[in-house]
């Protein structure tokens, strides 16, 4: 089921009003139905998987939890991680590496045919894998207590206004809300409609309406003129975080609706001076998630400088891969921790202010757009086509001109003014919650912001089709 | 909680009340600004066939007919008028069926449909194009039937934009110049293209495909039998342009489709499709957009159809 869909505008309502009728007893148990009703309206057979998932990192955090000795609790921790992972890897990555395998095979004048699945990824599954993992681990830690009832666990980890798509959450922040006691705060409670609305806003108004655009220019790379594909690219940039970001509001204003609050997943990125910044503000959760599973326990940053920046790399890469299995992810990934080594170098620890600030962020911003080449395409080999004619252009201005993607268009114009008030949105973003801002101005000004939205949002975005979500591939 | 619900039902009225107001603004003040485009031939067509006496013919279907057809040709051979109230095919078999409802039917007239496929989901399918059809002409709402006005409402939006920015700054998309097939102007009195594209299109493989016969479909159409018997006159199905060449699948599947739809139709079919098979080279678009001489050749097969017909009937 689609946050952008009329099943979903149905289905949230009930939920809500069924939710705070209940006793707070009772509540977990209509999340669970309702979750698991939203993930079966995608493909029923798939939550299965989910299920499967759910009982291996239940049963292995308990029996983590019983067994004193080390040697016991590691060897279930890692049959937990293999099944978790093994289940993710069948379904999103065997294809990926058996054809790898063999093309490297091939280089040895190796032939054979690669083994392939035929296997529909199912929604979300990088997710809920990533967030059962966690809790596995933290009970290893014994920063968190094994949940015994099951079904309460199971809500944690289905909880469908971030099933899909995140935030992965951690077990410390959503676990006790499930069923601590909640009385119901309006606040809380608008203040999700309106962020819910802004979500919708970025999703319907500005990812599918740039998609368009963006699409045209990767199919059509060699009739497109270098502006043509410039835009196409910054478009991409908008498209994707708008999409995403989109996403997490969405989900987390749904959230507050039944007063359990999810961690923000992202902070006005785009205002970041470096990479290494933007990567504490670009999909938080996945990076937090990277950062206590994979870089801390590979060293982290106490050791020796060379080892600091092989586990950066390390990271960054399986970060790359957890995004799609296709090389391009991998590289996209590569050039990300590549860039923060850089930097390190060059800016050290260093403050930086005023025109050095500047040309910081100007530095994160080309950088970004130019890595979304690698995220964008379907291959390397486009991705190179891409890029090799978007510079060879840069270096002929004369092929800037005449576009194609029918830039000139008043469709284009409103998608450029709506990113200018992003942009806005976002600059005041990072120093204050202009949701709150907005909430505490007057009546009349309020709900004429608001009317605004809802009849911007009804008739700028496509009129036809209800796009998924880039980030459900994933 | 109750203060919450209070507030959401505020912002809803509010939100009606905006909504009221746009119609309002649309209606006395915006008007219809789509009316130079391929769309609003149709309003010439209703003007035709209010001003015709006696018995007609009405041609029903999507842009094979104003796209295919020498309605004079026809006029002229069956010794009756023609109206061609064919249209686009993205207002979907359901929309450009209703048509018939709009021709205030009498006595003796013979309504003939001419569809490409005969399976849909009984949807209009681009609701933005329907709106800027129906615009604001009341008489064309009677096409809107209550299952569509989902649809409608949720493109409404986007064409209210189009109307203001159209009629501020006289730029829309879906309005062409009016030296394109595409614009009301390029369409002669009976509703055919009169003003084509110089060009031959080029098939490939898939580019003619078998019709289906659906069963909500045909549930529609033997509805709309009814509807047309009951005011005294006929409903006939007849053939459309199946292009034909290297890429035409084999006739005995278009035969097959044929039994299929006589089986399932109430209404009679009086055409055997495999007699449109026409030439790729008198095809200068699709779906199923024929030059002038092809329009000649699908038009004299329908009168030998017609007179075949009559013939037993008459």
């Amino acid at each position: 089921m689609l946050f952008n869909s009329l099943k979903y505008g149905v289905f949230l309502p009930i939920v809500f009003g069924v939710y705070w009728v209940l006793p707070n007893k009772f509540r977990w148990i209509l999340l669970l139905a309702a979750s698991y009703y939203f993930y079966m309206s995608w493909n029923p057979k798939y939550v299965v998987l989910i299920f499967l998932t759910t009982i291996v990192s239940y049963l292995a955090a308990l029996l983590v939890e019983k067994y004193e000795d080390k040697k016991h609790k590691k060897l279930i921790l890692v049959t937990a991680l293999i099944v978790c992972l093994g289940i993710l890897f069948v379904f999103k990555y065997f294809n990926f590496f058996s054809e790898t395998a063999v093309s490297i095979l091939s280089i040895f004048s190796i032939r054979l045919n690669p083994v392939t699945l035929k296997l529909v990824l199912p929604v979300g599954i990088s997710f809920y894998t990533f967030q059962t993992i966690s809790y596995v681990i933290d009970v290893y830690r014994g920063d968190v207590k094994a949940e015994r009832n099951f079904g309460i666990y199971a809500t944690f980890i289905s909880f469908f206004p971030q099933l899909v798509a995140g935030p992965i959450e951690r077990t410390r922040n959503l676990l006790p809300q499930i069923t601590s006691e909640k009385k119901f705060d309006y606040t809380s409670a608008t203040y999700g409609l309106k962020l819910m609305a802004w979500g919708f806003f970025k999703k319907l108004v500005l990812a599918d309406v740039t998609a368009g655009y963006v699409d045209t220019a990767f199919l059509t790379i060699e009739s497109c003129t270098g502006l043509d594909l410039l835009a196409g690219l910054v478009f991409f940039s908008v498209q994707i975080y708008c999409d995403f970001s989109g996403y997490s509001d969405i989900a987390i204003g749904t959230a507050r609706l039944f007063g359990i609050e999810l961690m923000q997943n992202f902070r006005s990125p785009f205002f970041s001076t470096s990479v290494k910044e933007l990567w504490t503000r670009w999909h938080i959760s996945l990076s937090n998630w990277f950062r206590d599973y994979v870089y801390i326990p590979l060293g982290g940053s106490r050791c020796s400088r060379c080892r600091k920046h092989f586990n950066l790399l390390v990271t960054f890469l399986l970060s790359g891969l957890w995004h799609g299995a296709n090389l391009t992810y991998v590289v996209w990934g590569g050039m990300n921790g590549l860039a923060q080594i850089i930097e390190e170098y060059i800016f050290g620890k260093k403050v930086l202010k005023g025109i050095r600030k500047f040309f910081s962020w100007i530095w994160v911003l080309v950088f970004w757009n130019i890595t979304m080449i690698f995220f964008r395409a379907e291959s390397i080999s486009q991705a190179l086509l891409y890029g090799g004619k978007l510079f060879g252009a840069l270096r002929y201005p004369s092929q800037f001109r005449q576009t194609t993607l029918g830039l000139d268009k008043p469709d284009c114009m409103y998608c450029l003014f709506f990113m200018l008030v992003l942009f806005i949105f976002d600059y005041f973003s990072v120093k204050t919650d202009v949701i709150k801002w907005i909430s505490e101005k007057k009546p009349v000004l309020k709900w004429t912001v608001y009317i605004l939205l809802i009849w911007v949002i009804l008739a700028f975005m496509p009129p036809v089709n209800t796009s998924e979500f880039v980030y459900f591939q994933f | 909680m109750v203060q919450f619900i209070k507030k959401i039902l505020l912002f809803l009225m509010l939100f009606f009340a905006t909504f009221v107001l746009v119609l309002l603004v649309d209606y006395f003040f915006v008007g219809n600004q789509h009316l130079g485009n391929y769309q609003a031939s149709l309003l010439d067509k209703i003007e035709r066939f209010r001003s015709l006496e006696g018995s007609r013919i009405i041609l029903i279907g999507n842009s094979n007919l104003p796209f295919g057809m020498n309605s004079e040709m026809l006029e002229k051979e069956m010794g009756m008028p023609v109206v061609n109230m064919g249209l686009h095919g993205g207002l979907g078999s359901a929309f450009n069926s209703n048509m018939v409802k709009l021709s205030e039917l009498r006595e003796g007239d013979i309504v003939i449909l001419s569809l490409h496929t005969y399976d849909d989901n009984d949807e209009i399918e681009d609701p933005s194009l329907a709106l800027i059809t129906i615009e604001k002409h009341k008489e064309l709402w009677k096409l809107v039937r209550f299952k569509d006005l989902y649809g409608i409402a949720k493109a409404y939006p986007d064409y209210f934009k189009d109307c203001i920015m159209y009629k501020f700054t006289k730029y829309d998309d879906n309005i062409p110049e009016e030296t394109t097939s595409y614009s009301r102007s390029a369409f002669n009195k009976y509703g055919d293209i009169e003003r084509r594209f110089e060009n031959t299109f080029q098939f490939y493989p898939g580019s003619v495909g078998i019709p289906g016969v659906g069963d909500v479909c045909m549930e529609r159409i033997n509805e709309l039998n009814k509807y047309v018997k009951e005011r005294g006159a006929v409903l006939l199905i007849a053939g459309y342009p199946i292009g034909y060449g290297e890429y035409t699948p084999p006739l005995s599947e278009f035969e097959a489709f044929e039994k299929e739809l006589v089986e399932k139709s109430e209404c009679e079919v009086i055409s055997h499709f495999t007699d449109y098979l026409i030439p790729y080279e008198f095809f200068y678009d699709t779906k199923y957009h024929l030059n002038a001489q092809g329009a000649d050749m699908r038009t004299m097969q329908l009168i030998k159809d017609l007179k075949k017909w009559k013939e037993h009937n008459m």
